[in-house]
């Protein structure tokens, strides 16, 4: 009896950590046979699209396969039909068919990188449906109807196998994940805001911090999006969610601005009191120093001492007053006074936090919650360059197939386009595509074995899936290995590619290995194109992130005020986040992204605030138009970082705190008129340290001419 | 009604436009059905919305091609 329980044990340990994982792997390959089962049945004539279909969607997660499925629906018929335009418009002109064909793939790659999530994977399904179905049929256009009536037929074949079985067999919901998500995010979070207000984590540490925010609000916003899909009743939460990431990036934006302010102030008396606040803060959000753990219940109390921590506040902040401004300097005395308005921003950010947090599983409440959008922010100029270097891959492809008359040309532009769709969303699309190659070679020399080895003795349908099984798991198994996620990949496309499970099987090793080179010859021709063409990881394109970057500051300054703030925090993590998709910075560039998200945010954030004082009352001519020159001063700046409207931007911002200060010595003025001064003042001081600060990325753009940045070298690099 | 309909000429099976209402009527019902919370009380809600639609276009078929 004690070995049966122990076993017990033992499988229920091994369900909940690996048994996952095999779940997944079986869940793909009976979706994949199934679908291979179906087409067969149905006698559409390749049943490998179907397959490869399947894989192409299977994800572990549920919800997600059906966003995909939609979307992919959608992506396949425009291919479609794109396809039928240009064979019927340039059936006898291969020239300018293969030209149109780069043309479309080239856009839908370009749509793909300005879109997030599954917009960015229909237009990739758009693409290379285009390139599957018009390049066999170049030879024949006049079977043009049928056959692809038959392969979106696959396709759709493909979709609904993948579809029901994820979401019936074993389905782990994506609520779930979402819920999992939210809680380890609680559980870390308290731990690092407590670490970052006392002081006590080093440089590396905070960039580590800041970018695990940003790849976590990324990821969390594509989970959400695909919810809609969803059984589950998060649906109704949506709100609360998008609320979550919102608040999330504001506190951690808030606290960055804390820090540094604090680190400017260091060896000012009043730090010392400063410090011990945030100590007390810091005592009240992680009391007696034990781990937070993230459940709604821990959440409600934190939100209550955070709460008595927030009604305590004011009488704190007046004894630091008393102890320090009467004999401050007129800096000084500014830097106190915006230290606290961020201290107070911070709690209250704290405590709206961590009240939605804690109600988030509750009923929805009427409680009114502010609206608030996740708007994903891409470079015009990389979309093109990336929808060229896909049109590269396939004109240089295309070139060798009509220089050299090579009969399999048509399979290696096919595969090419596949290759150039598939692997450019990866954080680094040339190591994928690499990865891809070595899966290719993997599943070549797999379905050369089962092809030619295990099928030619088994001859009916049961034989055949008995035949293939252990060959299919081996690719979603590889694919659970994030590091080896493209090898699966690339693996199970051409396996089932080249074994071509089929009503009339083919057994010609002659055409297999040709075919299988033409596939592999392609995807490595794509390879090499995201290689050298402007790769994603080089000089240029870094460097016109830093200055998206920057591009935030100018839309704090000139936007719309209304939703500015989530437009502007999840503008800035989401053009960080190739960089927080790494381990660790790759290189220089890195580096100077992140430094220019720090500016951005700290500065960004201050004009934001700024604005929105000034709109919400009237205020006097001088101090208005004060404002107004600031920002147009700070726009140029950023546009055009360089010592000149460096200190241009820096004395306009002093003459407006001048201006506001001998406004407020008035008589005539309103308590609320006051109180919207001084918090003007604050931002204003916030925006003019940290112009001077001398660690900052700031200043080393403005003591040095343009142009000549540290490890600047060419684009290649 | 007649087993395939031509729709510019090309042939479809008459079950593929019932095919697409099953899944209008199927997405309303399933709106319906989470806003009054009908899922907290089922074991396997995905199956049983596999189900309700595999109903939902069987008795459509049923009815049209009868």
């Amino acid at each position: 009896m004690r070995f049966l329980d122990r076993m017990r044990g033992e499988i229920v340990a091994w369900g909940k950590t690996e048994g996952l994982g095999w779940i997944f792997v079986l869940k793909a390959t009976i979706a994949a046979l199934l679908a291979m089962g179906i087409s067969m049945r149905l006698e559409l004539g390749q049943p490998v699209t179907a397959m490869v279909t399947v894989y192409i969607l299977m994800h572990p997660q549920t919800g997600m396969v059906l966003t995909k499925s939609l979307y992919r629906v959608c992506g396949t018929l425009a291919g479609t039909f794109a396809s039928l335009t240009l064979l019927g418009l340039f059936a006898q002109e291969r020239v300018l068919f293969l030209t149109g064909l780069a043309l479309w793939v080239g856009l839908c790659a370009a749509g793909a990188a300005v879109y997030r999530n599954f917009k960015s994977y229909g237009f990739t399904l758009a693409g290379y449906t285009a390139a599957m179905i018009g390049l066999p049929l170049v030879m024949q256009p006049t079977g043009f109807f049928d056959y692809a009536v038959n392969r979106v037929t696959e396709v759709v074949v493909g979709i609904i196998c993948a579809g029901v079985v994820s979401e019936v067999v074993f389905p782990r919901s994506l609520g779930d994940s979402i819920i999992k998500t939210m809680d380890a995010r609680y559980a870390q979070f308290v731990g690092v805001v407590t670490g970052l207000l006392s002081g006590s984590v080093s440089p590396q540490e905070i960039d580590r911090i800041h970018l695990h925010v940003a790849g976590n609000v990324v990821t969390l916003e594509s989970l959400r999006s695909s919810l809609f899909m969803e059984a589950s009743d998060i649906r109704v939460r949506d709100l609360r969610l998008r609320r979550l990431n919102i608040d999330f990036m504001e506190i951690f934006t808030t606290l960055h601005s804390l820090c540094q302010l604090r680190s400017r102030l260091a060896d000012a008396p009043a730090t010392r009191a400063l410090t011990s606040l945030n100590a007390s803060l810091a005592e009240t959000l992680m009391p007696e120093g034990n781990a937070a753990c993230g459940d709604s219940e821990s959440a409600r109390r934190a939100a209550r001492r955070i709460a008595e921590f927030r009604v305590a506040l004011p009488e704190r902040e007046e004894t630091i007053r008393h102890q320090y401004l009467d004999h401050a300097g007129h800096d000084e005395r500014l830097g106190i006074e915006t230290a606290l308005e961020l201290v107070r921003r911070f709690v209250r950010e704290m405590h709206d936090y961590t009240r939605t947090y804690a109600s988030l599983w509750e009923k929805p409440s009427p409680e009114p919650i502010g609206e608030g959008r996740f708007v994903s922010r891409t470079d015009p100029v990389v979309a093109l360059v990336t929808g060229a270097r896909a049109m590269a891959a396939i004109i240089l492809v295309a070139a060798f197939w009509i220089a050299s008359a090579w009969p399999y040309g048509a399979s290696a532009v096919m595969m090419a386009a596949i290759g150039t769709a598939l692997f450019a969303p990866a954080a680094d699309p040339a190591l994928a595509l690499k990865m891809g190659v070595l899966g290719n070679l993997l599943g070549f020399i797999a379905a050369f074995l089962c092809k030619f080895f295990v099928l030619t003795s088994l001859n009916d349908i049961g034989l055949l899936v008995a035949g293939i099984t252990p060959f299919l798991l081996l690719g979603p198994y590889l694919a659970l290995n994030p590091k080896l996620a493209m090898v699966g990949l690339g693996y199970i496309t051409m396996f089932c590619f080249m074994v071509a499970p089929a009503n009339r099987m083919q057994y010609d090793p002659v055409q297999f290995v040709n075919f299988g080179s033409a596939l592999i010859l392609g995807v490595a021709a794509a390879a090499l194109t995201f290689d050298t063409f402007i790769p994603v990881t080089g000089g240029w394109v870094k460097r016109r992130t830093a200055r998206m970057l920057r591009g935030l500051v100018e839309t704090a300054c000139s936007g719309r005020l209304s939703s500015l703030d989530s437009k502007f925090e999840s503008g800035a993590r989401d053009l960080v986040q190739r960089i927080a998709a790494r381990p660790n910075l790759q290189d220089v560039h890195d580096r100077e992204i992140l430094d220019w998200m720090f500016v951005v945010l700290e500065i960004g954030r201050a004009i934001i605030h700024l604005r929105q004082d000034v709109a919400s009352i009237h205020l006097p001519q001088s101090v208005s138009d004060g404002v107004r020159n600031t920002l147009q001063q700070v726009t140029r700046f950023f546009g055009r970082p360089n010592l000149k409207n460096h200190s241009a931007a820096l004395l306009t911002v002093e003459e407006n705190i001048e201006a506001i200060l001998s406004e407020s010595g008035r008589e005539a003025i309103g308590e609320e008129t006051m109180d919207v001064l001084r918090r003007m003042l604050t931002s204003l001081h916030l925006i003019h340290s940290s112009l001077l600060d001398e660690e900052s990325i700031l200043a080393a753009t403005t003591s040095r001419p343009r142009g000549i940045i540290q490890g600047e070298t060419s684009y290649a690099t | 009604m007649p087993r395939e309909i031509a729709i510019f000429d090309a042939l479809l099976p008459s079950l593929f436009p019932v095919f697409l209402v099953s899944i209008i009527v199927q997405v309303v019902l399933d709106r319906v059905m989470a806003w009054c919370g009908v899922y907290r009380h089922v074991w396997h809600p995905p199956l049983f919305r596999l189900s309700c639609f595999v109903c939902i276009f069987s008795a459509c078929g049923l009815l049209v091609l009868r």
